[in-house]
């Protein structure tokens, strides 16, 4: 009986994750779409399992910025490098992507960019104004980095009027030094606290959190009512996956039973749209929930 | 740019035959190993088991995803690679010599003459 050398042996994937491999000619439509674009997604850089399913399906979540992040979570595969200069065309490149692939709504999210002044924000920007003037009602949902909680940069993203405002806690308070790297559960609960706090209703935010990192039951519970606290709308829960074999260990699998649970605790506390399952990501399947545009 | 050997017939699914008499060898493509980034994990069907064309038979696992693999033809499992199962990396590096996942007996040949040929699978691939 061969034995498997030690680096492979980590537990099986449950059944429940099993992804077919994309067949249509919509995902190579895609994704020659994106290379002629020379775009960058987070579906590929984070190594997302819902990636061709999604692409099958014409939509992908755009990474501006680059591709290489200033942090290196615990749990996340995108590359933690000296970023690039930013190319002052991507906002355009991504306006034009969002317009050929007829989406109706778009998700844009970003590296952490801590080497810039403004985080990044100025860029977010241009990029939703782009999007709009390629694409008029489009609904724009932006997945951001904390800005270090900079209110000038969150009110930079702001005024480019994004319909849904997504930052994720990403776990629970006591596992947050572990895994994440800078960023801060208090943080990032001010920066969903701040965004509604300058908004009159005519956006939403949205946070997510992965599972199976070590987290109890209380305390994923907890931190939905510390999410619920800071005003946030809309809360995705997914199950954290390995991306490659130096980033944390899956600690847990937790059943598609234990996401329904939590969803309808979630529903209970008041969030008007919950995402809760194995395979839910941030940007999962986003357009489920699509607001209305921005006056 | 994707390899796609002219010997072979290929399924809709990534899934690759090599016809030898009344034996085809079956794995999976270049197109889709590249898809699923480093292998961790193969899981075979078991030698005698009775394979119909579209079951699925076998599992390829990396770090994020588990898929299932589809028989792309019908017949009896006479062998299976242990090479692939002790180095899954193999479907990665040789997904068409070393990365093999098992010989099927067909039960009726003229199945591999509907699957797709090496310009119909580049076609679908290239988008």
């Amino acid at each position: 009986m061969p034995v498997l050398p030690s680096e492979l042996r980590r537990p099986r994937l449950p059944d429940w994750l099993r992804t077919p491999l994309p067949t249509s000619d919509t995902f190579s439509r895609t994704r020659s779409l994106l290379d002629e674009l020379k775009l960058h997604t987070v579906c590929e850089s984070a190594k997302c399992p819902n990636h061709w399913e999604c692409w099958s399906k014409g939509t992908a979540t755009f990474m501006i910025a680059g591709d290489r992040c200033t942090r290196a979570c615990g749990f996340c595969a995108v590359a933690t490098a000296k970023p690039l200069a930013l190319k002052a065309d991507e906002p355009l490149r991504v306006a034009e992507a969002a317009s050929r692939m007829r989406l109706r709504h778009v998700v844009i999210t970003a590296v952490a960019r801590d080497d810039l002044a403004d985080g990044g924000a100025a860029h977010f920007r241009e990029t939703i104004e782009n999007v709009r003037r390629l694409s008029p009602g489009i609904v724009i949902e932006v997945l951001t980095p904390d800005f270090n909680g900079r209110d000038d940069a969150i009110e930079m993203v702001l005024a480019a009027r994004p319909n849904i405002f997504n930052h994720n806690l990403e776990t629970i308070r006591r596992l947050t030094p572990e895994v994440r790297h800078r960023a801060t559960y208090d943080r990032s609960l001010s920066v969903l606290r701040k965004v509604k706090e300058r908004t009159t209703g005519s956006l939403h935010t949205k946070s997510g959190m992965m599972l199976g990192l070590g987290e109890t039951e209380p305390e994923v519970l907890e931190a939905m009512r510390d999410l619920r606290a800071a005003g946030c709308d809309i809360l995705t829960l997914g199950q954290y996956l390995q991306p490659t074999l130096r980033h944390l260990p899956v600690k847990e699998f937790i059943t598609p039973g234990q996401f329904v649970r939590y969803a309808r605790a979630a529903q209970g506390m008041g969030f008007i749209h919950v995402a809760s399952g194995p395979l839910v990501r941030s940007s999962y399947h986003a357009d489920e929930f699509s607001a209305p545009p921005a006056a | 740019m994707t390899n796609v050997p002219a010997d072979l017939r290929y399924a809709k699914s990534h899934e690759w035959i090599r016809v030898a008499g009344d034996v085809a060898t079956v794995g999976i493509t270049d197109h889709a190993q590249h898809e699923l980034t480093d292998v961790v994990f193969v899981e075979l069907p078991a030698t005698g088991r009775n394979l119909k064309a579209g079951e699925s038979c076998a599992v390829v696992e990396s770090v994020k995803t588990a898929s299932d693999i589809y028989s792309p033809v019908s017949g009896t499992v006479t062998e299976v690679n242990p090479a692939v199962v002790a180095n899954p990396a193999l479907v990665n590096t040789e997904p068409y010599a070393g990365g093999w996942f098992y010989k099927i007996k067909l039960s009726t040949p003229a199945e591999a003459g509907a699957l797709l040929s090496p310009e119909q699978y580049t076609a679908q691939v290239a988008g």
